[in-house]
């Protein structure tokens, strides 16, 4: 398998390999390495990125000014808007060369944030996917992988994407078009050849527009699917693990053969798990990751908390750009360190999570973080207090007769919250409606209804707590 | 023509404090003072249904309403009872696919919007003539077609997608003697040139309100006299019929034959607001207008060799717009690029023409559309943009 590796790129195996010795240091030798590639990305980008030099001009600051990760609070935080103001220029490095540059994320709703990633940026990419598969997920390559995206748009769009070609078709493409120099071509090619034959990863279709809940035919299929292919891992939106689960008790089946099943985008609840874990013969396992990004960190065999790779990012929780305590929740920031084409210092990501207070049993060194869901869908009362969407998960999945739910602050504190009642459960929702507005504190105003299905974003992802009192977090 | 960017107050807002350039009028323009004072004014003095009452304000309302129709007549050169109002260029089409008897053989091409292929493509015996890459029809095809018999003929004056302007006439005279109908989707054409039915010899036109400084929700069907007296109604209800009895009912003349239920009044009444307004500004200037930007776009856009410009090279057979592939770029990531940075607003994908790119083999592109507001200035900003996000490439 190496071999065929070796066709796609030289960088993976030495990267790879160099991944999981780091894997093995102690937190302080783990700390002294990346503060090297931090304080030389700070110099890098300073010296080389419009961006980056102005917010350090703005500041008074040079990178010698930052001595240590205690003086990580004084370099300037870096934003959405900020990026998409002056993207590509004005975020780029001057001295990158454009001709190794590849777009990431280019589809998608306008909010979705565009990245460049330069070869070296592209090796680490792939490396970090596979050592956060075989750490969470104890996958190796050539095992087969699975994965259902979420349902994109391509009517309107147009699906400019590859993925449905094999392998071979597209080498004959190449033939008939003579386009064996095109760098496109080829570097599709080495895009499918990984897919397909590496990581020999299966996509099945998504669930579509209609929602969470599709008919059962359509659940079989998926049923059979995983039947067929025994991934080591299925990786799909959290809704999609959860239906095809509740399908397999429904019907009373046998669990289906999946060594690890991960959920794509966020987590799920803790009683979502255990019914995963009953209908799938293996175990639910997690991991922190983004197109812009890739993998920045991965659970353990202890499966509480997801470790910091910390060779390739620098994580941080803050609240009013202050680093918070761990155990206490905030804003997540994220330092690529292996991005140097477009350099991600401090970056609001959009998160909300908190550190571990406690060193991990598992032996690992690195820190673990909780990622408790997006900033946007976090609620926040008049006393201060933080409803995360894994809490708000938690609530609602272990209400009687609710099968699923969205939570929708219209305005601060007053909400409509929509039920899909379990099918044959019983739903008073009279009473649901009290409870819930005692449980979201004091001033809660709560309105429910009852819904068929809850229906996906225009990015295709779900959403089932949206917040208009997020901002309160600082 | 006038300098018009004062009249429509959405060019003043600002985000993030700069302007917006708003180049995506293809997809819908902007609105004018003018008829937002029109709507706003029917709202404040004169609302109540038409039609249906005797009373002030009912009487006012017909009369607003009946106004706009004339004035939507006189701009396209047609009688009055020859305008039906509908809820857009794809009712319109719907409406002479379901009330037209006889149409059993119909041709169209791979140019056209979905509204206008989706009605008639996929029958049993519909003729699908494919374009070349400037939007030209496959003439021997079509007349091929034409000889075997053809019912009604479908297709499009101004492509949405590659802004191509058709040889109406002649189209509608080969059509003719060969004994077909010919149905103009005039969607992206009457919003930017002097167009006359009669000139044009077409025997059914559709338009869209909100493409022409409109409210959303109200287009109109033209059609001749004599067919439209021949076609009967698509949806049945209140106001189509001159008596209803027991055992029969007698059907109004057209064009209120067509138009069941309270209708969409009060854009109808701001759309009458827009027509004058375009009359007034000319539609000789309007498309001179249109002919200077789109020649300039072209021109300054050629001068980027990581564009690749879509459909006639010449500006003279185009209209409206320009659409483009940027080499390495996906049309999605230029279209956010452009929006992000900078407040451009331009398309990106199929615009609606997935047969047309999947014929020609064209992946989504970008379409900067134009219309009267828009200036110099404004494609320099596109381009000026564009520049510095190819120079990266
Ligand atoms: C050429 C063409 N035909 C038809 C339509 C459909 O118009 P409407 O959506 O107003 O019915 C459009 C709109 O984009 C168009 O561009
Ligand atoms: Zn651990």
């Amino acid at each position: 398998m190496p071999a065929v590796a070796h066709l796609t790129h030289s960088r993976f195996w030495p990267l790879y390999r160099g991944m999981r010795r780091f894997e093995h240091l102690s937190l302080d030798e783990q700390r002294a390495v990346q503060w090297l590639h931090f304080a030389d990305l700070l110099r890098h980008a300073v010296e080389h990125v419009p961006l980056h030099k102005q917010h350090f001009a703005d500041a008074g600051l040079t990178p010698d000014n930052i001595q240590s990760f205690d003086d990580l609070p004084r370099v300037p935080i870096t934003t959405k808007a900020q990026i998409q103001r002056q993207f590509p220029d004005g975020v780029t490095a001057s001295n990158s060369d454009k001709a190794n540059w590849q777009y990431v994320s280019t589809r998608g709703t306008a909010n979705r944030l565009m990245a460049i990633h330069d070869f070296a940026k592209r090796d680490a990419v792939r490396a970090t996917a596979v050592r956060a598969s075989h750490l969470s997920g104890d996958y190796r390559l050539g095992k087969v992988s699975a994965e259902i995206p979420p349902n994109i748009c391509n009517i309107v769009c147009g699906d400019e994407g590859q993925e449905l070609e094999g392998v071979l078709p597209h080498v004959w493409t190449m033939v008939k078009n003579k386009k064996f120099r095109d760098r496109q071509s080829i570097s599709d090619l080495r895009g499918l050849i990984e897919r397909g034959w590496i990581f020999r990863r299966r996509t099945y279709p998504p669930f579509g527009g209609q929602g969470t809940h599709i008919p059962d035919d359509r659940l079989d299929d998926y049923v059979a699917r995983l039947r067929r292919d025994r991934p080591t891992i299925l990786k799909a939106l959290p809704t999609y693990l959860l239906q095809i689960a509740r399908h397999v008790q429904r019907k009373n089946l046998p669990p289906l053969p999946v060594h690890a099943v991960k959920p794509m985008g966020s987590s799920v609840s803790p009683k979502m798990r255990t019914l995963i874990e009953t209908s799938f013969t293996g175990h639910y396992r997690e991991d922190y990751g983004s197109a812009e990004f890739g993998d920045m960190a991965c659970d353990c065999p202890q499966r509480d908390g997801l470790h910091v790779f910390m060779d390739l990012f620098v994580i941080e929780v803050v609240k009013d750009n202050k680093p918070v305590p761990p155990g206490t929740l905030g804003k997540v920031l994220i330092t690529d360190l292996t991005n140097r084409a477009m350099p991600m210092i401090r970056y609001e990501i959009g998160d909300v999570g908190r550190f571990a207070p406690e060193p991990c049993t598992c032996g690992r060194a690195s820190p673990r973080v909780y990622i408790e869901g997006r900033l946007q869908d976090t609620v926040i009362d008049d006393e201060g207090n933080a409803y995360t969407n894994d809490m708000l998960m938690d609530y609602f999945y272990d209400q009687p007769g609710v099968d699923d739910f969205q939570l929708i602050e219209k305005r601060p504190r007053r909400f409509e919250l929509l039920v899909v009642p379990t099918p044959g459960g019983q739903l008073d929702l009279e009473s649901l409606t009290r409870r819930v507005a005692e449980f979201l504190g004091r001033s809660a105003q709560v309105q429910c209804f009852t819904a068929k299905s809850i229906r996906p974003e225009e990015s295709g992802k779900f959403r089932f707590v949206k917040s208009c009192t997020f901002d309160r977090l600082g | 023509m006038r300098d018009t960017r004062d009249d429509f107050p959405l060019l003043k807002r600002r985000i993030d404090g700069h302007r917006l350039v708003y180049l995506d009028s293809a997809a819908t323009s902007l609105k004018p003072q003018a008829v937002i004072d029109a709507v706003t004014r029917f709202y404040t003095h004169h609302t109540a249904n038409v039609h249906r009452a005797v009373h002030t304000l009912a009487e006012e309302a017909t009369e607003l309403y009946e106004d706009a129709r004339r004035s939507l007549a006189r701009f396209i050169h047609a009688h009055e009872n020859e305008i039906v109002f509908t809820r857009g260029s794809t009712e319109s089409i719907n409406l002479v696919r379901h009330g037209m008897p006889g149409l059993r053989r119909t041709l169209t091409t791979t140019l056209e919007h979905h509204s206008n292929l989706l009605p008639w493509g996929y029958e049993e015996q519909s003729t699908v003539v494919s374009v070349d890459r400037n939007g030209q029809f496959d003439m021997q095809a079509l007349e091929a077609a034409l000889k075997q018999g053809v019912d009604l003929v479908a297709f499009s004056h101004v492509s949405n997608a590659l802004g191509t302007v058709q040889p109406v006439k002649e189209l509608t005279a080969k059509a003719h003697a060969a004994g077909a109908l010919v149905l103009l989707d005039a969607a992206q054409s009457v919003p930017h040139m002097p167009v006359n039915v009669k000139d044009l010899g077409v025997d059914f036109m559709v338009f869209s309100a909100h493409k022409m400084l409109g409210p959303g929700g109200v287009g109109a069907l033209y059609g001749k006299i004599d067919l439209l007296e021949r076609m009967g109604p698509w949806q049945l209800g209140g106001h189509i019929v001159d008596g209803v009895h027991l055992e029969d009912y007698d059907l109004q003349e057209p064009p209120h034959r067509f138009e069941a239920g309270t209708p969409a009044i009060e854009a109808v009444i701001g759309w009458g607001a827009a027509v004058e307004y375009l009359s007034d500004l000319g539609m000789s200037q309007v498309r001179t207008h249109d002919l200077e930007l789109v020649a300039y776009a072209l021109q300054q856009l050629a001068k980027m060799p990581s564009i690749t410009l879509l459909g006639p090279t010449d500006p003279e057979r185009r209209c409206g717009s320009v659409s483009f592939h940027v080499k390495g770029l996906e049309a999605h990531g230029v279209a956010r690029m452009l929006s992000n940075r900078s407040n451009i607003l331009v398309r990106s994908g199929f615009h609606c023409a997935q047969p047309l790119h999947e014929s020609l083999g064209l992946l989504p592109s970008v379409r900067a559309s134009f219309y009267i507001y828009n200036t110099r200035e404004d494609i320099d900003a596109l381009c000026e943009a564009l520049k510095a996000i190819v120079t990266f490439l």
